[in-house]
């Protein structure tokens, strides 16, 4: 357990700052990122979950005009709680955080998707939300695992799971899209190269935390 | 004739590329490719046609069946013979002589005039800047037999390409706002993708895929902002 608990904590080292005053506990063990960070990667892994199991990985038409301007209102809130936050303007909470979050979240798997597949001369055909109607049980499951989580009624290994695999897929995906955009590779080599892409992109964020944000967090707390 | 040394304009920014080029060296979007297929296929028919001394009527020829009825077909290839003469100095004022009529055996009719009328040219084309496509050409462009799909089906709806200087201003308009500035860019690129012409959606990909990966990376520099207003806390 020491093991898994130092793993998830070092992958949410590279992108977290980890006060504990801003960390949901399960159990007796903190998060391995703060409380806004987990509602975005909670609402990454639900999204990438519900894509995942409908088989439209490959899906080429993104949401429609309406919905994308409905998710990104839904993500308008955590970059004004962030943004008053850190100005000192509001006080914010743990749950504010944590859910704002998870709104956050939740759209960007449906962005990230199409924005890989979308063909320019193509008709684009499969579509990845068939419907505004599919949104509500991804944001209804995507609420009550947020609610199961600030409880702290989740094990700590299946919220740094729910975590880690989020934050994966986040990093696999941007690199598979950018080297799907470029129209230069075939499928086989094409999925070696998101590997490698995703691989570089974690021994990047580790080495800007290792030498970067970690001694700046040292400097800026405890100095 | 290797496919290095064939080039094409670019459907966007209408500078000449290499004809297998999937992405413009100049402007960076996305191609229309040809494949080696069409490619090969046309290049034989360019001999073939080259072998009965009708090259470029033979070529221009079969880009102007997708854009002319059958019964418009003669008037074409007056009009590319009219092109030929016009470009070796003959200003088709004085009476041009088709290809089969160099050793002086058959006397071509006379050719009307190619350059653009009314009644050839229905609706203007524009290239990427704006301007007139092809003014005082043909209908079509002889430099380019290659070109896959007409000037038309390209830009889909008819609507006149976003400039540059716009996609430069959006793009910046949308990377300095952190936060908002990425959710505005995300609306616009899909607006942009739903768009009709190809290159509104060749930048809404563009665009959807820049604001995402800023997205990540303002989150990222949160982490610094939240350590800063974090230490400001307990100075104060």
């Amino acid at each position: 357990m020491q093991y898994i608990e130092a793993f998830f904590n070092l992958l949410g080292s590279f992108i977290c700052h980890q006060m504990p005053e801003r960390t949901l506990r399960a159990g007796a063990l903190l998060l391995p990122v703060c409380a806004r960070d987990m509602g975005i990667y909670t609402g990454i892994f639900v999204a990438a979950l519900f894509i995942t199991m409908s088989g439209r990985l490959k899906a080429q038409k993104p949401p429609s005009i309406a919905m994308v301007i409905t998710m990104c209102l839904l993500m308008l809130p955590m970059i004004l709680d962030g943004m008053l936050s850190y100005c000192g303007i509001i006080e914010t909470s743990n749950a504010a955080r944590l859910f704002t979050g998870l709104f956050f979240g939740l759209p960007i798997p449906f962005l990230l998707v199409p924005a890989a597949h979308f063909s320019i001369n193509g008709a684009n055909e499969s579509k990845v939300l068939k419907h505004a109607g599919e949104l509500i049980p991804v944001y209804c499951s995507g609420i009550i695992l947020c609610m199961v989580l600030f409880w702290g009624y989740v094990p700590y290994f299946l919220s740094g799971s729910i975590f880690a695999l989020g934050l994966l897929f986040l990093l696999s995906r941007i690199s598979y899209t950018i080297f799907t955009r470029m129209q230069r590779y075939k499928q086989g080599k094409l999925y070696m190269l998101a590997t490698a892409g995703t691989v570089c992109i974690i021994i990047f964020l580790y080495l800007l935390s290792q030498f970067i944000l970690q001694p700046l967090k040292r400097m800026l707390l405890n100095g | 004739m290797t496919d290095n040394y064939m080039q094409k304009k670019c459907d966007f920014c209408g500078e000449t590329i290499p004809v297998t080029a999937r992405r413009c060296a100049y402007c960076g979007s996305i191609l229309e490719v040809v494949t080696n297929n069409d490619y090969r296929l046309q290049e034989q028919h360019m001999a073939q046609s080259q072998n009965t001394g009708e090259q470029q009527a033979g070529v221009e020829q079969d880009l102007s069946q997708s854009q002319n009825t059958g019964e418009q077909q003669p008037v074409v290839e007056q009009q590319d013979a009219g092109e030929q003469n016009y470009r070796a100095g003959s200003q088709g004022s004085a009476e041009p002589q088709s290809p089969g009529s160099e050793d002086g055996n058959q006397k071509a009719p006379p050719l009307q005039d190619y350059r653009p009328s009314a009644q050839n040219y229905n609706q203007p084309q524009y290239n990427n800047r704006g301007t007139e496509y092809n003014a005082g050409g043909t209908q079509y462009n002889a430099q380019r037999p290659y070109y896959k799909g007409s000037f038309t089906d390209d830009f889909g709806s008819g609507r006149e390409p976003l400039s540059n200087g716009l996609k430069v201003f959006l793009t910046i308009l949308f990377t300095v706002l952190p936060g908002i500035g990425q959710l505005a860019g995300i609306i616009t690129a899909i607006v942009f993708m739903n768009a009709a012409d190809k290159d509104r959606k060749s930048f809404g990909v563009a665009l959807l895929v820049a604001c995402l990966v800023l997205f990540v990376l303002v989150c990222i520099g949160c982490f610094v902002i939240g350590l800063v207003s974090q230490s400001a806390d307990q100075i104060w």
